[in-house]
């Protein structure tokens, strides 16, 4: 969910930026939050916890516009706290995203805060630089 | 001391939320803000407040004001209320001091105005803000129930600083 | 000075746009013809092993991209979005530079017009850009370049 949105928005921050590529997966990081976050959703994520082959880190929100009023219901759905991650779609977005600009990511929930946890954290993990497609029937 | 019934009643006068507590100003009992109705005048209370709808809906053309005052009383028991632009209403009942368990005795009060009309003002302002922030969460429902626990915390805290 | 004709490549490859441009009868030129045809893929074949190549002699990747190419009759202007899309304008020898200009094509009238555009797809697969707004307002802007004559 997501995905297309990030898709587009690529090109909407490309367009409204003129960013360069990023040299380091640490440099793609500080842009995502403090230029893409900051522009689009006017919130500056925390970034946290770099593993130490540079390939993963979590972001996260101090606030989140997505979920601002937003309270779980408490009775009708008992699995909802355990099942529904109510921001999901900034994971696709950013895993849409990023691809565009040839990072293959996985990008996953794991707390938020409008679930009783004490912080909200998203996850971002590198898999691979993607290369550049070439026409079929060439090498 | 004075004991307070705030209710809020949807656009097709149903029920969302209600509330009984009593002046935290001067606690009159180990538990402050227990309401102090005496059983008769408890399961009394909801007829009040939806009894005076009809009134509310009278007079809710004859001011440019969300706030209505008080527009009702029924053995001692007085009505304020509030109406929301999209037609939700609040009512607070509450006791006249000077005419203490009137309803059980039956004799109707004088007209006694120590309450203060604008910290009831202050109230709803309040709690139509709490209201509008719940409708603004997406699993509610307008004219649901209003089950959410902070928000009935909420409205307790609006309670304690104006009533 | 004069502009002969715009190409649009998308990530896969594919001539998603295609403009010539005659300068005989003023605000003429076909759309969108050449996207399948021998030159479109030539073109693109060209400037993808020059943009190979010259990131082979030096990779200190980040300012090292490919920008224009010529020959004796003409210059090729290539600008790269990060995301991959291409954009190509084929131009005589006088034309120095169109960098700049690309850029401002791309991030005003193509972000605007086809990737904002919520019924223009982003993945093309086999489909063109046929969106009227986006074809006038990228005339527009070409024509009111310097160097469109």
């Amino acid at each position: 969910m997501g995905y297309n949105i990030g898709m587009r928005l690529i090109e909407e921050f490309l367009a409204k930026t003129g960013a360069q590529r990023c040299e380091s997966f640490r440099e793609t990081a500080d842009m995502i939050s403090k230029v893409g976050f900051k522009m689009f959703l006017n919130t500056v994520p925390q970034i946290e916890n770099f593993s130490s082959d540079g390939t993963s880190f979590s972001l996260i929100l101090t606030e989140n516009p997505l979920a601002e009023f937003v309270e779980l219901p408490l009775t009708q759905y008992p699995k909802i706290h355990k099942e529904l991650w109510y921001s999901q779609l900034y994971c696709g977005v950013l895993r849409g995203a990023l691809q565009m600009v040839q990072l293959d990511t996985d990008v996953y929930f794991v707390r938020d805060s409008i679930r009783g946890d004490d912080k909200t954290e998203i996850r971002l993990k590198l898999n691979k630089v993607l290369k550049d497609e070439i026409p079929a029937g060439e090498d | 001391m004075s004991s307070y019934y705030f209710t809020i009643i949807g656009t097709r006068d149903n029920p969302l939320y209600e509330l009984e507590f009593s002046s935290f100003k001067a606690p009159a009992s180990l538990i402050p803000g227990e309401s102090h109705f005496t059983a008769k005048v408890k399961e009394l209370l909801p007829f009040i407040a939806n009894s005076s709808l009809d009134l509310v809906e009278d007079s809710q053309w004859l001011t440019p004001n969300f706030n209505l005052g008080r527009i009702d009383s029924f053995g001692g028991i007085w009505v304020n209320a509030f109406v929301t632009q999209g037609n939700v209403k609040f009512i607070l009942c509450y006791d006249n001091p000077n005419s203490n368990n009137s309803l059980d005795n039956g004799i109707s009060s004088g007209g006694s105005t120590k309450y203060d009309e604008s910290s009831m003002k202050h109230f709803f302002n309040d709690a139509y803000d709490l209201y509008v922030k719940a409708l603004l969460n997406p699993f509610y429902g307008a004219n649901d129930p209003l089950v959410s626990p902070d928000f009935d915390y909420k409205i307790k805290i609006v309670a304690k600083k104006y009533l | 000075m004069t502009i002969y004709s715009f190409y649009i490549f998308d990530r896969h490859c594919s001539c998603i746009y295609s403009r010539e441009y005659t300068h005989t009868t003023p605000g003429n030129g076909r759309t969108n013809v050449n996207n399948e045809s021998d030159v479109a893929k030539l073109l693109f074949g060209t400037l993808y092993s020059l943009k190979t190549l010259s990131l082979k002699l030096d990779d200190s990747q980040s300012l090292n991209s490919l920008r224009s190419f010529s020959t004796g009759a003409y210059r090729v202007h290539f600008f790269e979005s990060l995301s991959n899309f291409k954009f190509v304008l084929i131009t005589d020898l006088a034309v120095e530079t169109l960098q700049t200009q690309l850029q401002q094509l791309y991030g005003v009238v193509f972000v605007n017009n086809v990737i904002m555009n919520a019924l223009s797809p982003v993945e093309f697969g086999s489909a063109k850009i046929t969106n009227d707004s986006f074809v006038r307002l990228a005339d527009n802007f070409l024509r009111l370049l310097p160097v469109f004559e």
